[in-house]
């Protein structure tokens, strides 16, 4: 399986990542953090931003990648479309982001999301790739 | 003022508040624009800046936790994402389970503790829960990334990285409680605006002034407070950690303002939007037990997910105007989520505080006019 799908939690909300590559695997992460705030599909990309985080491990950089995207759309009003993983290790990240400014005429809000949590956090490889558990405080 | 009054007049109501309070999605009051300068005061000072900008008054001050602000805020250890998240989110309610909830005394099981709190059955109420926005959610993902690595720098084996701590005296530690003191302040701050703005929309629609608004309460709750309790017979102080829960202080305890001293703290139990909410009074057994603490809602019995499903093809709006609550929200989203049936109904939650004895009914609220996020 290749993306996400959405996991039932009764306080806050979690998704369950799939990738061919770790790199996949966190593009797929950026794919679900839109779909849970919008419908992605109101978006354009119209801009393009260029994003790096760092970590102690992947996981710490998954959970960092996320509350990256997080404070952009929270502090700066940015949704985004597309990702576009550059380069990854196990400390570090960098790639792109095409999207544009929010707009409330536009962009219906499905969900705020407060924070990318650590709790049950999961990066695993599996036979065809990786995969990965990640829970949002709403 | 009678909640029959407000029910007369609930749609304007509601509309003088969806315009007055900033809700939704980076949306703010466009008459006013928070300098960096003012921020870094708002942290550090808490409803003292507040009330010198002219929103609230000082028997308001009376009536809320810690006066409005907690000792010991350092902005400078509040990053700057935290203080950009803020900036632009103070005197917004935000989304989720955040509301301003106007009411009615329905019910009152205690009729002393009532009137101390200047409570009586029929009385228009406002309920406003929310807290430090965007600000106080970057302080929390900064400080999991630190405490992450002071766990590992202190020995501590941790079951799931979310727990991660440190000592409470170590650098990180206090570092931490002072970041979080400043979040609190900003939350303060943030009520109390909202506070200002809901007295505007009352005092527009039913003149006299301060709308007729008086505060009962301002409590925290998510928060970490250093108390000294009895512990094993012996007076220790501690950092109480009351997350999904709320202070409740017992009658006779000093951080209980005086008007309320002999019949303890008022407590606020918040219900979902179409029930009920409570309000209780703080009780010894409380104090001992819980270490002054209660919760805080009635929490979730449904996933965001299950409530979506669950609320289908039904109009919310309607199903609530027919129980005669009007409910407005910046999205359809956010009231599926929060439909009733997504909650554990608040009665029974709070009949195990009252029967526990952990605090003591005082008055029951119904809701008549709700703002969400």
């Amino acid at each position: 399986m290749e993306g996400f799908r959405y996991l039932d939690h009764t306080g806050d909300l979690g998704i369950e990542l799939f990738g061919r590559s770790r790199e996949a695997l966190f593009e797929h992460a950026g794919e679900a953090f839109t779909d849970i705030v919008t419908d992605p599909a109101t978006v354009h990309a119209s801009f393009e931003v260029e994003i790096s985080v760092d970590g102690a491990d992947v996981e710490q950089l998954l959970v960092e990648w996320l509350t990256e995207l997080i404070y952009r759309f929270d502090a700066q009003g940015w949704l985004f479309r597309r990702y576009r993983i550059r380069s990854l290790d196990d400390h570090h990240l960098s790639g792109t982001v095409q999207g544009e400014p929010y707009d409330p005429d536009r962009h219906p809000i499905r969900t705020t999301v407060k924070g990318a949590t650590y709790h049950q956090l999961e990066v695993t490889r599996t036979e065809d790739g990786w995969k990965a558990r990640v829970i949002f405080d709403l | 003022m009678s909640g029959e009054e407000i029910r007369g007049r609930s749609r304007d109501l509601m509309e003088a508040l969806f315009r007055k309070l900033p809700s939704g999605v980076g949306s703010s009051r466009k008459d006013f624009e928070l300098r960096r300068r003012d921020l870094h005061r708002v942290l550090e000072e808490g409803v003292g800046w507040t009330l010198e900008q002219g929103f609230g008054t000082r028997e308001d001050r009376a009536h809320i936790e810690a006066e409005g602000c907690i000792p010991g805020a350092d902005p400078s250890r509040v990053s700057d994402r935290a203080l950009e998240r803020g900036k632009r989110q103070l005197g917004t309610v935000g989304s989720g389970n955040h509301f301003v909830e106007v009411g009615r005394v329905q019910e009152i099981f205690d009729e002393r503790a009532a009137a101390a709190m200047g409570l009586a059955k029929g009385m228009a109420t406002v309920l406003i829960h929310t807290g430090s926005r965007g600000l106080g959610h970057q302080v929390c993902s900064d400080y999991i990334s630190v405490m992450i690595k002071a766990a590992r720098t202190y020995g501590i084996d941790l079951p799931d990285r979310q727990l991660c701590c440190a000592p409470v005296e170590s650098r990180e530690g206090r570092d931490y409680l002072a970041a979080m003191a400043g979040a609190a302040n900003f939350a303060f701050v943030n009520r109390q605006m909202i506070m200002h703005w809901t007295r505007e929309a009352f005092s527009e629609l039913f003149g006299s002034g301060n709308g007729g608004l008086e505060l009962v309460y301002d409590v925290c709750h998510n928060i970490a407070k250093l108390e000294t309790h009895r512990v094993d017979g012996m007076a220790t102080r501690l950092c109480v950690h009351r997350k999904g829960a709320t202070r409740a202080f017992p009658p006779g305890h000093r951080e209980v303002p005086e008007r309320y001293r002999h019949v303890g703290q008022p407590v606020l139990v918040p219900g979902d939007m179409g029930r009920c909410s409570y309000v209780l009074a703080g009780t010894e057994a409380g104090y001992s037990e819980t270490f002054g603490s209660a919760c805080h809602g009635a929490g979730r019995v449904m996933s965001r997910k299950q409530a979506k499903k669950a609320a289908g093809g039904r109009s919310i709006v309607r199903e609530l105007e027919e129980r005669g609550v009007m409910v407005k929200g910046a999205s359809r989203a956010t009231l599926v989520e929060e439909i009733s049936d997504a909650y554990k109904d608040v009665n029974d939650v709070v009949n195990v505080l009252h029967q526990a004895g952990i605090s003591r009914k005082v008055a029951k609220l119904a809701p008549l006019v709700v703002i969400k996020g």
